[in-house]
């Protein structure tokens, strides 16, 4: 019993941070965020999950919180129905004022790249999150997220005729970050 | 280590290549002592890397809310004390379990206690049947034909042994006392019917309470027996019988005791014995009611054996004996003179 406490504070300083980081995107709520946190962990205590296999704990605590704070939503009657909507949905603002990128590329193709980009639904921008700053695989993303319903994952019709007449050539790149889920 | 095929990748091979994902994030110094100089070739797919990079420059440029260190572990303690909370939720509803576990065994205990120690055991014989039954304490009772018998559950466990009968039984009661002037619990033995009452210590007799006789006879020891409705008591010695008179009062006679315990051995011994006397035992172990044809008849006397064990070829002797023939209504038999 002392020994499963020990491992679970360790993964919980390990893993907090992403947790954090993730959570606030989806709830905009410190607090709410940080109960979810708490429920999440106790739910771990009191199901004695083994949490041993490194690999899996980071998608494993992601998802559990995707699912914490979508029941938390729920329950607060924010929302009707089980998935999360897109006005409420997960927040992700892209700029090109930003330490990545250097001076000599905020063109204007980048700025209007960023716009482009910032129209996304927020369901896809969540699932770029998940690539790219969690760095899950396209398996587990498409796992969480419930991807296998056709479509789901698909540009909006919206964001592809504007990343048709901004960028035009370029659209292929952005469209690929969201086909590549396809498999 | 980056591979060698980043001349064949499109902007979406790059995006999807760790290595690369690395470069743009962490932009330490191998990586970008690498990319650069493979920038330096000039490569055909120059493009689609800048591409690429760029647009995960723009994916990277989303600003995260962090948690600050002190919330972080605020929110940890908040955790391990919720934790606490459960662990000793938990203990708490394991004690009470066991509390709740044992009052329930305890109050089935006193139940069981209470039903133990205050049922009463019942054992009945229909007509023509006979059973042995042995006691809790060791005792045996072997009782006749339309008799009950009753004694308490925790018969081991009671002040005196004590059983109820009505019909007629031979007992075989086990001794305990060792000193006869001072007799200690559960020791003394008790046989009531509803007119006698019999006191033993150790000792064989038969018990009989029936409509038209109550009587004791002993084959072995000593007992006391007591008439219920006078008080008169009596001390009997072994071949002795007492038989309470229409007065309440007792006659005691010596006998060879065969007679009152040969219905054992299914049988009834007649020396000089009053045709009533036989006709009133065959309706104890058979349950009719027989009418004679007028009362001399009850008085003449007879001698020899007659079988008990078949209620039929009982009546069909007893019938010769007199030279009578019979007429049955339901469970009246009418003797009439041939």
């Amino acid at each position: 019993m002392q020994g499963d406490r020990q491992a679970l504070n360790e993964i919980y300083r390990l893993h907090a941070d992403a947790l954090f980081r993730y959570g606030i995107r989806l709830l905009h709520d410190e607090n709410a965020v940080q109960d979810c946190i708490h429920d999440l962990f106790l739910k771990i205590w009191s199901n004695h999950a083994r949490l041993s296999d490194t690999d899996n704990v980071r998608y494993y605590l992601i998802s559990s919180l995707r699912n914490t704070i979508i029941n938390y939503r729920n329950q607060q009657g924010k929302i009707e129905h089980q998935e999360l909507q897109e006005r409420d949905g997960f927040a992700m603002d892209f700029t090109v004022e930003s330490q990545y990128i250097l001076k000599e590329e905020q063109t204007e193709k980048a700025q209007r790249l960023a716009e482009a980009m910032n129209q996304l639904t927020a369901r896809q921008k969540e699932i770029i999150y998940l690539r790219y700053f969690e760095e899950l695989s396209y398996d587990q993303i498409a796992e969480m997220m419930d991807l296998s319903k056709k479509g789901t994952y698909k540009l909006s019709a919206r964001a592809l005729e504007a990343l048709r007449e901004i960028l035009q050539v370029e659209k292929a790149v952005l469209i690929a970050l969201l086909v590549s889920l396809k498999h | 280590m980056p591979n060698s095929n980043y001349n064949n990748f499109n902007s979406e091979d790059f995006l999807a290549d760790a290595d690369f994902l690395r470069y743009v994030k962490k932009a330490n110094q191998q990586d970008v002592q690498f990319w650069e100089s493979w920038l330096k070739d000039e490569p055909e797919n120059k493009a689609a890397f800048l591409q690429a990079r760029l647009q995960l420059q723009i994916i990277l440029s989303s600003k995260d809310r962090v948690i600050s260190a002190t919330q972080a572990d605020a929110l940890l303690d908040r955790i391990n004390q919720s934790i606490d909370g459960l662990v000793h939720k938990r203990r708490l509803r394991i004690r009470r379990m066991i509390w709740s576990s044992g009052i329930a065994a305890s109050l089935l205990l006193i139940l069981f206690g209470v039903w133990f120690f205050n049922s009463t055991v019942h054992i009945n014989t229909t007509f023509g049947e006979s059973k042995l039954v042995l006691l809790p304490d060791g005792s045996e009772v072997r009782m006749n034909a339309n008799s009950s018998l009753s004694y308490p559950r925790a018969f081991k466990w009671t002040k005196n042994r004590m059983v109820l009968l009505t019909g007629e039984a031979f007992f075989k009661v086990k001794h305990f006392n060792q000193n006869p002037s001072a007799v200690k619990n559960g020791e003394l033995f008790i046989a009531q019917s509803n007119k006698l009452k019999v006191e033993v210590l150790g000792t064989v007799f038969n018990l009989k309470s029936r409509p038209n006789v109550n009587e004791v006879t002993l084959i072995k020891g000593k007992v006391r027996v007591k008439a219920i409705g006078s008080g008169e008591a009596r001390i009997l010695k072994p071949g002795e019988m007492a038989r309470l008179g229409t007065d309440s009062r007792f006659m005691v006679n010596v006998t060879t005791t065969v007679p009152q315990t040969s219905w054992i051995g299914n049988k009834i011994l007649m020396t000089q014995t009053r045709v009533g006397d036989i006709i009133a035992e065959f309706e104890n172990l058979y349950g009719y009611k027989v009418i004679l044809p007028d009362t001399t008849m009850a008085d003449k006397r007879i001698d020899g054996t007659i079988s008990t064990l078949n209620g039929e070829s009982m009546l069909f002797v007893l019938k010769n004996i007199l030279n009578v023939n019979e007429r049955r209504e339901g469970k009246t038999i009418y003797l009439e003179r041939r």
